[in-house]
């Protein structure tokens, strides 16, 4: 019995070995690894975000580089809820010890894991994260017994897609980056909403109770957010927690009720509560700074960065030193202005060709990551109604074959992406204004880069030849 | 509680030490197993746990009372309460619908005018396999074969032994009975290859039938929609999925109860290998055709009474076996379809043309013996249709549309419900089975592998496991009862 026992336990040793082993290749690729994998560079890490979508739509590190020479990182997940933060967070405070951590937080932070989706996003959140003690009491004590391995192991829950280790996705780890803005964490897309979206989302509030019927947070809600205080605590690392602008809160009861009761509990605990939607009027915030009316696009996360970087620099008595940023390779527009080492191609026009650009005056390639480029265009109006922009590129016979599940538009074995970029999509950093175009491929497999601009009556085209580009 | 369930992981262990904690108290011991036999059936259901409490006071009393009865008459009355309380109980749960749809039916075919209706009832799970268990216990009591126990309790977990409770094999009391009067040590050597069976029986479900089933349920759920080649390889699909299904269910009841010290008949001898009907019928669901063999072809005469008596014995056996399949129509066409091609092998046997010659010689051959195989095969899939059809008129539809042949194209193989690498993962582990049916037929796997280095057994170990646990059919998606559990 005893030899059984031992052998067994031997057993299931090598078993569970081997389900983590194997985890990464069941797991979908998704930006949560990547995010993670920021954790191993060796600069130090300053502030940390935690949160939701509205985290990681809001604050954009690139800014408080550089206003505040911070380097800083955005762990904000889809959906993300409490336990999980708080998981995130022990895992990042094992690698790193940040000067301060900034947790979003708002109505869902405490809805749990109530339907399958948001079990599925938080899970392919924590697919990513090591299998640990904390891990498997956290989803023992969430969710029901038989659950457990399979939400441990990635390997178990998404056995079925074993066809997918064939794939190119799973074994290059592509993520898709066209059109969206992305950088340590921050995520969003430069898009603004229609006037579709807006109706549908006031249509979805209209017959909702709007008495104001405050609520005090409950005891399990509480103790959420003193589990996760307790995280930072243990290691004497501030916490600031802040609630991002959504419409969501001026149209629904139940989230303002919360934001009341958030706000009110951390007051009586002492921890300070920074509450955009109170102020988004006031710092400069309206309709073209949100790509859905729940989120910010990337335009409107530069304004809300900005005014917390002040916020960090009136209340945290530290030593900002912006003129050695700490990370400035990645940060777009100090590099694009200064024309340094990641700008691989930069191109100033002539009067003339500004004028029939529509009034580009540069353009440049940006190198933000091994295979994640940005197109980036700095413009001489301060508003431009719409400005079509096509960007097209060859790719090698052996690249094309690796895109068979890319969303990308192939012609002719071209890949063709396009974009109409508008007001949207137009930054002011320091008195000038630049469109951005981020796009992901890996840049030996491209052999020229075309771009059209203007419509179709007046397009002017010029070629960015792979030669010009620098090595 | 299903053997492939979180649930059965988490109960077996913990049983499983408990078990060998308490082994050497006998009466301890089989209190246990009684417990943990009705914890597991109650986990389904545990209304229907007083239904075998009841069955098997009723043959426990009526076993003793058989063999202090003074009279012939005395002992058939008490024979016919348990035959009428067991049957009844099977043919209230079972063939109730059944019988009054059929009433129904043929009331207004001859002209009356009478409302369907059906009763609203739960067919118990592993009703048909407890009741022919227990009916072996009074009827060879009555034939004089088999003494009446003196004591409840082996007698009350020889009905519920959970491993093969819910579906089989069906035991004989003459076989199992005795076994729950004996102590067992622990022996490694018969765990591990208990454990290995379960382990076998667990790939056969969950790596085959379950994968398999997903392209049958999609075919025979909507068979009009498909013709040819499709529905062919439906059929052939379905031989191994109810082949790997049972055959793994069984494997798993016989390789738990052996790591417990007991032992279970062998249900399967590689089925498929059969070179005609009646052989196949010695290879398949042994304990239920050897069950028929004893209780209702032998007592109807069995071959005794002149061929065709005889013929006709082995066609009523049939009948009755699609019967206890299901109570419905198309069990009743499959057991025909076995039992016509059985009397035919026999009479086919009796001729002088096919014990000499060049058909003798050729049956004999490499060649003929393959070609037997083949044939064989084709007839167990023709009859599977109408096993695996919901109804008579999908039977129908199925036999005629499969000679409708079409081309044969990748959207036409992929488009049944398994993806390419799902289908070609299906046909490969499907010939894997094969092959080492084969060889373990030839050679016997266990002894060779047993002989392997350490390091060569772990790899296959654990290899094993995870094939099972990535090609493994579980989770939302996957189908999950065996198909027996119906039965």
């Amino acid at each position: 019995m005893v030899k059984l026992a031992a052998k067994v336990l031997v057993l299931i040793g090598f078993i569970v070995l081997a389900l983590n082993f194997l985890g990464i290749y069941f797991i979908e690729p998704s930006l949560v690894e990547k995010k993670l994998d920021y954790l191993d560079n060796e600069s130090p890490l300053d502030v940390a975000f935690f949160g939701s979508s509205h985290a990681h739509s809001s604050y954009d590190p690139r800014v408080i580089e550089a206003e505040l020479g911070l380097n800083s990182l955005n762990f904000g997940f889809h959906a993300q809820r409490f336990e999980i933060t708080q998981l995130i967070a022990t895992h990042v405070l094992e690698k790193k010890q940040p000067k301060l951590a900034i947790i979003d937080i708002y109505k869902n932070s405490f809805l749990g894991f109530s339907d399958s989706i948001t079990l599925g996003l938080n899970l392919k959140t924590i697919d990513n994260l090591p299998a640990s003690l904390n891990k498997v009491t956290l989803l023992a004590s969430t969710l029901k017994a038989e659950e457990v391995p399979f939400l441990i192991w990635p390997t178990l829950r998404n056995h079925a897609k074993w066809k997918n280790l064939y794939d190119y996705d799973a074994n290059r780890r592509v993520y898709k980056f066209h059109g969206q803005e992305n950088f340590k964490g921050f995520q969003s897309q430069n898009n603004c909403f229609n006037r579709g979206v807006w109706n549908t989302f006031v249509a979805k509030y209209k017959n909702r109770n709007l008495k104001r019927e405050y609520k005090d947070l409950t005891k399990e809600e509480k103790a959420l957010i003193e589990n996760l205080i307790s995280v930072f605590s243990n290691k004497n690392i501030p916490i600031l927690f802040v609630n991002a602008p959504s419409y969501v809160n001026d149209y629904d009861s139940s989230s303002r009720r919360y934001t009341m009761s958030i706000k009110n509990y951390l007051s009586a605990r002492g921890y300070p509560f920074l509450d955009f939607n109170k102020i988004k009027d006031s710092i400069g915030l309206n309709k073209t700074h949100y790509r859905d009316p729940n989120h910010l696009n990337g335009k409107g996360a530069y304004i809300v960065t900005k005014y917390l970087s002040e916020y960090i620099k009136r209340n945290y008595k530290w030593n900002f030193n912006t003129d050695n940023r700490i990370d400035e390779k990645s940060n777009r527009y100090i590099h694009f202005e200064n024309e340094l080492q990641n700008v691989l191609y930069l191109k100033e026009f002539n009067p003339y060709e500004n004028e029939v650009l529509q009034g580009i005056v540069k353009v440049g390639i940006y190198q933000l990551e091994d295979d994640l480029y940005e197109l980036i265009f700095e413009t001489k109006k301060d508003s431009i109604d719409t400005l079509k922009i096509k960007l097209s590129y060859l790719i090698k016979d052996e690249e094309l074959s690796y895109l068979a599940f890319d969303k990308m538009n192939i012609i002719n074995d071209k890949v063709r992406y396009f974009d109409i970029l508008t007001q949207c999509n137009l930054y002011r950093y320091e008195e000038k204004n630049y469109l951005v175009f981020p796009f992901q491929h890996t840049l030996p497999g491209i052999n020229d880069l075309q771009l059209e601009v203007g419509d179709k009556l007046d397009t002017e085209l010029f070629v960015i030849s792979s030669d010009s580009l620098k090595k | 509680m299903l053997f492939n369930s979180f649930d059965f992981a988490v109960f077996f262990p913990i049983f499983f030490v408990l078990y060998w904690v308490v082994h050497k108290k006998l009466t301890l011991r089989n209190v246990f197993l009684l417990l943990s036999s009705y914890v597991f059936y109650a986990w389904w259901d545990w209304r229907f746990l007083f239904l075998i409490i009841f069955s098997s006071v009723v043959d426990f009393v009526v076993g003793g009372q058989i063999e202090r009865a003074k009279t012939k008459s005395a002992k058939r009355t008490l024979l016919i309460v348990s035959l009428v309380t067991n049957l009844g109980l099977l043919a209230y749960f079972k063939y109730a619908n059944f019988f009054i749809d059929s009433f129904i039916n043929s009331f207004n075919f001859l002209g009356g005018s009478l409302d369907s209706f059906a009763l609203n009832i739960i067919l118990p799970v592993g009703i048909s396999f407890y009741t022919f268990q227990t009916l072996s216990y009074t009827i060879d009591i009555y034939r004089g074969r088999l003494k009446p126990v003196k004591e409840w309790l082996p007698f009350f977990t020889f009905v519920a032994f959970f491993p093969q409770l819910v579906a089989g094999p069906i035991e004989r009391a003459s076989h199992l009975l005795p076994q729950f009067y004996k102590k067992y040590d622990f022996d490694y050597d018969r765990v591990k290859s208990g454990l290995l069976l379960a382990l076998f029986g667990l790939f056969k479900k969950m790596v085959i039938a379950d994968r398999v089933a997903i392209l049958v349920n999609q075919v025979y759920n909507n068979p009009g929609d498909y013709s040819g080649h499709e529905l062919i390889i439906a059929t052939v699909f379905f031989a191994f999925q109810i082949y790997c299904d049972f055959s793994g269910y069984s494997d798993i009841a016989i390789g738990i109860s052996r790591t417990l010290g007991f032992d279970l008949m062998k249900n399967f001898k590689s089925p498929y290998f059969s070179r005609s009907i009646t052989e196949f019928w010695r290879r398949w669901h042994i304990s239920l055709s050897t069950w028929f063999r004893d209780y209702v072809y032998i007592p109807l005469g069995g071959s005794r009474k002149g061929n065709y008596r005889t013929y006709a014995n082995l066609f009523i056996v049939f009948l009755v076996s699609g019967l206890w399949h299901g109570a419905a129509i198309t069990f009743i066409i499959w057991g025909a379809v076995h039992g016509v091609f059985i009397v035919v092998e026999k009479i086919l046997k009796e001729t002088s043309w096919t014990q000499a010659g060049t058909v003798a010689k050729f049956s004999k051959s490499y060649v003929g013996q393959l070609f037997w195989m083949l044939f064989t095969f084709v007839i167990v899939c023709f009859a599977w249709i109408f096993f695996r059809a919901n109804s008579f008129a999908d039977s129908l539809s199925v036999v005629l549309n499969s000679f409708q042949f079409k081309t044969i194209s990748k959207k036409s193989l992929f488009g049944m419900g398994l993806e390419a690498p799902e289908f070609k993962a299906a046909l490969v582990f499907i010939a894997l089975l094969l092959l080492f049916e084969a060889f373990h037929n030839k050679f016997g796997a266990l002894r060779i592998f047993n002989k392997q280095f350490i390091l060569l057994r772990w790899a296959f170990y654990i290899i094993a496991i995870f094939v099972i646990i990535i090609f493994g059919m579980y989770g939302d998606a996957a189908p999950k009862e065996f198909i027996y559990f119906q039965f």
